[in-house]
């Protein structure tokens, strides 16, 4: 009876793609569940953090006693002296060094891809990548500042410096230094995104038909490659424009003082002893989402007028013919000057780690000595142990996360239903477009609230919610460009989705995987405020102990903390790198991906 | 009621509390003893969380051989949490607004002046406890007013003198020949060096601190700074401050337009020659820089002549721990002869005792006979000129002032 | 053996693509389907495989050995496949491609014997361990046949699966594939575009599209 039921059924009903072979319940209660969990786990953080910084920012904050709703803090912020210069400082810094960034990536694409020394740029990209930035403006201040290595050598070689010159080349007032900093620091990053994305644009093939047509090389990046490219890798640029407005440990290393920058005024209203500053403070907070709204906005707006100008140009302009060669020097000069800022910033700080003294004008340290590696080594097992379990779990439960997110799409997608990839990359991107300053202290209220604070399961969620959109950015261009014949053939072959998945798909995707996570790994050694906050100061990380210890002034502490802190990562992508060639070495065709 | 009156009530009623308390105190010496042995077993296996800055290596080692020493004597576990003052207060705070008001992370946290005086305000202490404490009985709160009056605010029991703090000027003798021995001449120094001093910006601390100690040099009514702010002809007392500040300014490393974020920042510079006179609140601080090769030992410590400002820090239980015995146990053995004693080494730390040395045994006094004084630390006759911190309140306004006028 | 489709309709947002389709291809036999790009050809293949795109709605029975193959999963359907890309395993060797093939109860002497003498018989002998990338072309979508073949299926459909290698390759491999099918004496559907590709004496349908005017 069933049986005659099912042909009579399958007569009538229209096919579709349905899996009789799946289970009910994995596929009407599983799969449903993956968006709205994989959501939760970086939105539940984000919305209770956000409330949590809201409610004190209009007055709320019942453990000292205030618990009358007003705009008292908005009033105190605003005549917080040296309010409004933190805000430009903030709006200049912020948006020079972002911009500056987007260019000069651009302008290196311009003038060297693709070539030979672009290779070379490309794999110098993950190492500059995996140098956290308080330790890179820490090692650049000595490269520059006015007893730096820089004008140590220059004294060296004229004589023209017995004492440091009264020059302002570090922590300036306009923020120049904080944006070099930023600059060298975002450029590589936009670089990366760029190169993810460029394949799909086939830029040879385009320079290669706009030349043939007499039209240059400026002509082809700037009219047909640069707004396809700016259209792919919007979010991430919208990443560092928040980032860049809203950082604080760089901006106290090598921002300006008097005021500083907003996020650190901020910082500080938040750490002063008076209580109700930490209103002050969440206003503060609140404001500086407000700006990154309104500012992303605003370039929103800006490339609409852009593109539209570009529309009439195209119609209107004689096309420029001219190739200009110096475009391809100048980009060469740009990348050695970037290379030799990390360079040296590298060699400076390992330097320093085995230096014992060095004084001013010493182009080398007057004496050497590893006290500074022996006395941390006494006591880093511990941080060390924390952050490589933080790095490490976070990193696979986002990939996990992340593969699931992203397998739930390929099955949508085979029923057919619409599936917004510009809204997932929307969401995913949240974490990145909001500052943390703004919502990580209300979430820890939230945390302490349901009982839930200072757990290392907590702490790796707040490392999750950072690590997610990263492994999602870095593994989901990959994912989506597997070919799912693969797995079709497979199917006819071996039977058992989860087989082919595991024998098939995870091995020929091993290389962008092992790279995700070993990004997501790099990102979780890099969270200071979640940890410190999260984890309620019990969980001790090589990046919290670099904090601490850079508030003090030993600098071969300080350099020596730094160097592990790269380590990590770097062994990271190293091994991200080495894995699939040693796995692989009979495989020529998984050797370059 | 005037002010002064009520400053003066204020103290008579901490001195007749303390003499009370001196009397009860022999009284309850056996009762003490039971309590303490109490105190002990409850402390046994607790995890205390001692939330500390951890900027400076001999300081971490030093907390950590103390950690140690619990451990192995009281079975205490303390962990070191490398956390500023504040981070931990806000710690305490958010548990406070989500009503968490036992079993907090923070146990034990290192603090005094002002965030003692807000946490004090904003019931975020346990309550008073060191009078339980036995290594109370040899702090030397007689001479060291500064382990009763945290920058003029009653301690009451409520924090654990842990260490004396002195604002002292480091220089370098290769450039500076003469070191200055007041306010004027230090500006005299920059005017025929310019750009080789600076300070930290208020409000860090120790930028505050320099102000402050100007302030008492140059002002001529040094009680008004004694009592609160609110009292106060503000703008006519601050007034040769703010000159002295403007002439000065322009003469300082990067014609003041560029401030340090704290002191240690400062060692660097002037380790790196683009100072030569920088400050500190630790009277062992050059010693030990040159020690370690932070400094080069042509650096001298010196002082104003009208004396500086020093204070004491403490170590204080916030109202929500969750290992209250233990936090006692370990800020009792902080205040032991013994720990006091190591601090006071500059080879390991160089932190002036808290202890006064008559109240101490003649085997415990001797600990402290043969310690290393280091090349450039001033002698205790030299450092025994002391300024007391202004009243609490100053801070909060001189801050904004300086803000106001230099901040922007 | 025998594939059947009855009253077949593939539709796409509620219109037929093309004509409705009853036919039967015997053992050994081989349909071919020809059409436009966009007909819905390679379509068809995804459905009567099983991985049809919910996108479109099919009708009709689709029949292999007397066995409905809707009522049946992809993997239980028996039905291989080969495409113009060979698709090989690139991180595989050529033995453990083919090993993908085969029935798992089979044991490991059986399955090299297996793959041997299919080797020896697309005149590959001792390329088991040979990295797929570098093979020749030829050489890969030889080795990609026989990968389907030695899965032993009940029906195998073909997805232009010349297309992609120059003529001279073409010519050896299309009479080397047909042999192969009527040896495995199953029926077969091709999908193409060339007319050329088409084994004589086989049923062509060429597939209409309809016009919804």
């Amino acid at each position: 009876m069933a049986e005659a039921l099912r042909s009579v059924v399958n007569k009538k009903a229209p096919a579709g793609a349905s899996n009789p072979n799946m289970p009910a319940t994995l596929r009407t209660i599983f799969w449903p569940l993956i968006p709205p969990l994989t959501t939760a786990v970086f939105m539940v953080p984000i919305l209770f953090g956000l409330l949590g910084t809201w409610l004190p920012a209009f007055g709320y904050l019942p453990a000292i006693g205030q618990s009358q709703f007003s705009l008292q803090p908005w009033q105190a912020l605003v005549h917080y002296p040296g309010f409004f210069s933190a805000l430009t400082n903030t709006l200049v810094t912020g948006l020079i060094a972002s911009i500056l960034s987007l260019m000069i990536a651009l302008f290196l694409l311009h003038g060297a891809y693709p070539s030979q020394w672009f290779n070379r740029i490309e794999r110098a990209l993950s190492p500059a990548l995996s140098i956290p930035h308080a330790a890179f403006a820490i090692g650049f201040g000595f490269l520059i500042a006015p007893s730096g290595w820089l004008l140590r050598l220059m004294n060296g070689l004229t004589g023209m410096f017995p004492a440091p010159p009264f020059w302002t080349t570090f922590q300036d007032p306009v923020g120049i230094s904080l944006i070099l900093v930023m600059v060298l620091k975002e450029t590589p990053f936009l670089l990366f995104m760029a190169l993810a994305v460029l394949p799909s644009l086939k830029v040879s093939q385009t320079l290669w038909l706009v030349r043939s047509q007499g039209h240059g090389k400026a002509f082809a990046w700037r009219y047909l490659i640069f707004p396809r490219l700016y259209q792919q890798i919007r979010l991430p640029f919208f990443a560092v424009v928040a980032y860049s407005l809203t950082v604080v440990d760089i901006a106290i290393i090598a921002g300006p003082t008097t005021p500083p920058t907003l996020a650190v005024l901020i910082l500080q209203r938040f750490n002063d002893p008076d209580l109700v500053q930490r209103t002050v403070g969440a206003a503060g907070a609140t404001l500086l989402l407000g700006i990154v709204m309104i500012v992303l906005i605003g370039l929103s707006l800006l490339q609409q007028a852009i593109q539209r100008w570009d529309y009439y140009r195209l119609c209107h302009i004689k096309r420029p013919k001219r190739h200009w060669s110096i475009t391809d020097i100048s980009a060469r000069v740009v990348s050695v000057f970037i290379g030799t800022a990390y360079i040296g910033t590298l060699t400076i700080t390992l330097l320093w780690s085995i230096t014992k003294r060095w004084r001013y004008p010493d182009i080398l340290p007057e004496s050497f000595g590893l006290r500074a590696w022996v006395r941390l080594n006494d006591r880093l097992a511990e941080p060390f142990w924390c952050t490589f379990l933080l790095a490490i779990l976070s990193s696979l439960l986002a990939l996990i996360l992340v593969i699931l997110a992203l397998e739930n799409e390929l099955r949508l997608s085979r029923l057919s239903k619409r599936v917004s990839l510009s809204r997932i990359q929307w969401l995913v991107y949240l974490p990145l477009l909001i500052p943390q300053i703004a919502f990580i202290f209300g979430f820890q209220i939230a945390l302490i609230h349901f009982g839930l604070d200072a757990q290392f399961i907590t702490l790796l969620w707040s490392h999750l919610v950072f690590v997610f959109p990263y492994v999602f950015l870095t593994l989901s261009g990959p994912y989506r460009r597997f070919d799912e014949r693969y797995s079709w053939q497979g199917l006819t072959l071996i039977g058992q989705r989860w087989k082919v998945f595991w024998r098939i798909k995870l091995p020929m995707l091993l290389r962008p995987i092992l790279y995700t996570l070993a990004t997501g790994f790099a990102v979780s050694i890099a969270q200071y405020l979640p940890t410190l906050f999260v984890g309620a100061g019990k969980y001790s990380t090589i990046t919290t102990e670099a904090v601490a210890i850079a508030t003090g002034s030993d600098r071969r502490m300080m350099a020596v903390i730094a160097l592990w802190q790269q380590t990590l990562p770097l062994l990271a992508f190293a091994s991200a790198t080495i894995i699939p060639i040693l796995l692989f070495r009979h495989r020529k065709a998984m050797s370059h991906q | 009621m005037n002010a002064a009156f009520f400053a003066r009530t204020v103290f008579l009623r901490a001195i007749f509390s303390r003499a009370i308390g001196v009397l009860l105190f022999g009284l309850l010496l056996q009762a003490n003893a039971a309590d303490w042995q109490d105190t002990l077993k409850e402390a046994k296996g607790q995890s205390v969380y001692f939330h500390a800055w951890g900027g400076d290596e001999n300081i971490n080692a030093y907390i950590q051989w103390a950690i140690d020493q619990v451990k192995e004597k009281y079975d205490v576990e303390v962990k070191h949490v490398k956390n500023v003052a504040p981070n931990a207060i806000t710690q305490i705070l958010s548990e406070k607004s989500a009503g968490k008001d036992s079993g907090g992370a923070v146990d034990l946290m290192w603090v005094n002046g002002e965030n003692f005086a807000n946490m004090k305000r904003n019931n975020l202490l346990y309550g008073a406890f060191t009078q339980d404490l036995p290594n109370y009985q040899y702090v030397d709160t007689e001479h060291k007013p500064t382990t009763l009056y945290d920058f003029t605010v009653p301690v009451e029991n409520l924090e654990a003198p842990w260490g004396m703090a002195q604002l002292v000027f480091l220089h370098d003798t290769d450039v500076v020949k003469k070191a200055p021995s007041s306010a004027a001449e230090l500006l005299e120094f920059a005017h025929k060096n310019p750009g080789r001093f600076t300070y930290p910006a208020p409000p860090a601390f120790h930028g505050t601190t320099f102000i402050k100690q100007i302030l008492l040099e140059l002002t001529d009514d040094r009680d008004a700074l004694y009592k609160p702010v609110q009292d106060a002809d503000f703008d006519k007392i601050t007034k040769p401050l703010w000159i002295y500040l403007d002439e000065l300014h322009p003469l300082m490393w990067q014609k003041g337009k560029v401030f340090t974020d704290g002191a240690p920042r400062m060692t660097q510079l002037l380790n790196d020659g683009e100072i030569a006179i920088s400050l500190s609140f630790n009277p062992f601080a050059a010693s030990n820089a040159i020690a370690t090769g932070e400094l080069p030992d042509t650096v001298r410590t010196h002082i104003h002549a009208s004396g500086t400002i020093a204070n004491t820090h403490f170590v204080a239980i916030p109202y929500n721990s969750s290992s209250v015995e233990g936090a006692m146990v370990f800020a009792n053995f902080l205040m032991s002869p013994e720990a006091q004693a190591r601090k006071a080494n500059t080879d390991i730390w160089g932190d002036p005792t808290v202890l006064a040395m008559d109240k101490l045994s003649a085997q415990d006094r001797a600990r402290f006979d043969d310690l290393p004084k280091g090349v450039a630390t001033l002698s205790n006759e030299e450092l025994a000129n002391v300024l007391l911190e202004p009243h609490a309140s100053w801070v909060e306004a001189l801050e904004a002032e300086w803000l106001k006028r230099y901040g922007q | 053996m025998s594939f059947q489709l009855r009253d077949y309709q593939l539709q796409l947002n509620g219109q037929a693509l093309f004509q409705t389709l009853n036919v039967t291809v015997e053992a050994g036999a081989v349909l071919a389907l020809t059409g436009a790009s966009g007909s819905g050809k390679s379509t068809l293949l995804s459905d009567i495989s099983g991985v049809l795109t919910a996108a479109f709605t099919s009708y009709g029975d689709i029949v292999l050995n007397d066995c409905d193959l809707r009522s049946l999963p992809v993997e239980k359907r028996n039905v291989g496949i080969l495409f113009q890309d060979d698709l090989l395993f690139p991180h595989l060797n050529v033995f453990q491609n083919l090993v993908f093939g085969l029935p798992d109860q089979l044991n490991r002497i059986e399955k090299q014997r297996r793959i041997e003498q299919a080797l020896n018989e697309a005149e590959l002998t001792g390329f088991e361990k040979r990295d797929i990338a570098t093979l020749s072309g030829g050489q890969r979508s030889r080795i990609s046949l026989l990968r389907t073949l030695l899965s032993e299926p009940d029906l195998i459909l073909l997805d232009e699966p010349f297309s992609k290698l120059d003529a001279s390759l073409r010519q050896q491999f299309r009479p080397w594939v047909f042999s192969h099918i009527a040896e495995q004496n199953i029926p077969a559907v091709l999908v193409t575009h060339d007319s050329t590709d088409i084994p004589p004496k086989s049923q062509t349908i060429h597939l209409e599209p309809i016009n919804h005017a």
